[in-house]
């Protein structure tokens, strides 16, 4: 699995600092660090590349717009203007009749572990069951599975504890099972 | 048992992932077979899923529309004293008052003003008011490529007074060139030939200027010019790719200007 460079929180929170400072390699060193993780926290929760480029680029027009106010956990914070903007995405589309995935699928109550099939998964099976999910738990398995990251990259990323992210881990992974039951 | 089975899975995910198979780790934990197996099935499918891919072109333009919005911003910041007073209102009202008090010497003489100049906005405004005027898409085309060629030479003008480069000269030169690109690829055979080799001539010529220019910007700015210039050589590639792909129009699939 490709793994990119990660930068300790010491790094990013002084890279946030210059680019408080209106330092522009730092806020570019930011944005070229972030880009793909948020793409592709986005990328599969939308219907396609495109939804998702743009989506992206408003999430860093967005942290440009109010770094200056920005306190705390950065990562953190970016991923939630990302979420904030997937979930407004849908509220607009939802005026032109465009469906969210999450009301594409029907959400079985639970599913037996033998029922589960031996074939492969589909991305759009996956983005449909991944709808399925709550916020966090959509994080936890795009940050682990998709993009191969540690617990402890992600507690820190998500602003939670190893352990809490280990529990939205099994939720997410119980629910997906559930989801795509008799779908792969 | 719900924290062991939590701890248990991610266990086994980390074994796995360290290399050993489902069935070792099925067997350290058998009351737990029937939960955990289908769980890191499903696990290792996703792991298994084509990863998007990520063009540098779209994180060269967030870098770049990221850099623009937040030149912008600082603009903007300057009129916060003056609520209700925008700076593209001032403009609009000097535009206005200028052409009322003047007229058409004014426009003219705008026509060779460069950034920093007091009729560089009238310009700008010019150049929009005769492009909303156009309506073919060859002579849009046309535009895109002469508005280009103008903050080129703008570009190199800055340059050769010795001051400081301005940001936002290249990013609209490049803005300009890429919508002359992405307009002449919807274009028909005939009208395209002539607009594509235009293009690819001054892609070419700010690729080489921007390389130039590189070695007397200012370290803050060298991300951007980098940016710039990766933005030409993409360009550059995809005229190619639009000349091998079209071997009807292009024969022997390259471009014949090259």
């Amino acid at each position: 699995m490709e793994k990119e460079k990660v930068l300790n929180a010491e790094e990013v929170n002084e890279l946030v600092e210059k680019a408080k400072q209106e330092d522009k390699k730092a806020l570019a060193i930011l944005i070229e660090y972030f880009y793909r993780k948020i793409y592709i926290n986005i990328y599969y929760r939308v219907n396609n590349e495109e939804d998702a480029e743009d989506l992206t680029q408003t999430v860093f027009i967005k942290m440009v717009k109010s770094l200056r106010n920005q306190n705390g956990n950065f990562a953190a914070w970016l991923y939630k203007i990302a979420s904030n903007l997937v979930i407004d995405f849908y509220r607009h589309r939802s005026y032109k009749n465009e469906v969210p995935l999450d009301e594409q699928i029907q959400i079985p109550a639970s599913a037996p572990a033998e029922d589960f099939p031996e074939e492969a998964l589909t991305e759009e099976q996956f983005k449909k069951a991944l709808a399925g999910l709550t916020e966090e738990q959509k994080k936890v398995v795009i940050l682990k599975f998709i993009q191969g990251y540690k617990n402890e990259e992600i507690a820190r990323a998500l602003d939670k504890s190893v352990g809490a992210v280990k529990g939205l881990q099994f939720r997410a992974i119980g629910t997906l099972k559930g989801l795509l039951k008799g779908k792969t | 048992m719900g924290q062991e089975i939590e701890n248990i899975l991610d266990d086994c995910l980390e074994e796995m992932k360290q290399g050993k198979s489902l069935r070792d780790c099925l067997a350290k934990y058998p009351q737990f077979t029937s939960e955990l197996e289908p769980m890191l099935i499903l696990a290792d499918k996703i792991k298994g899923l084509p990863k998007p891919r990520i063009s540098q072109e779209t994180v060269s333009a967030t870098l770049m529309e990221v850099g623009r919005i937040s030149s912008l911003e600082k603009k903007e910041s300057l009129w916060k004293g003056f609520p209700g007073l925008r700076p593209m209102m001032i403009r609009a009202i000097a535009a206005g008052l200028i052409i009322i008090m003047l007229g058409w010497p004014a426009l003219k003489v705008s026509a060779t003003s460069f950034p920093g100049d007091f009729l560089y906005p009238v310009k700008l405004m010019t150049e929009k008011v005769k492009y909303m005027l156009t309506f073919n898409p060859e002579g849009k085309v046309e535009l895109h490529i002469t508005f280009s060629e103008e903050r080129l030479k703008e570009l190199i003008n800055t340059v050769r007074k010795g001051r400081s480069i301005d940001e936002e000269v290249i990013r609209m030169m490049l803005d300009e060139a890429q919508r002359a690109l992405n307009k002449t690829a919807l274009l028909p055979a005939p009208k395209a030939h002539n607009l594509l080799k235009k293009i690819d001539q001054l892609n070419s010529y700010q690729k080489t200027t921007l390389e130039k220019i590189r070695t007397e910007a200012k370290p803050e700015q060298e991300w951007l010019i980098d940016s710039a210039i990766e933005m030409c050589g993409r360009n550059g590639k995809w005229i190619n790719e639009m000349c091998r792909e079209d071997n009807g129009r292009y024969p022997g699939g390259h471009c014949p200007w090259r």
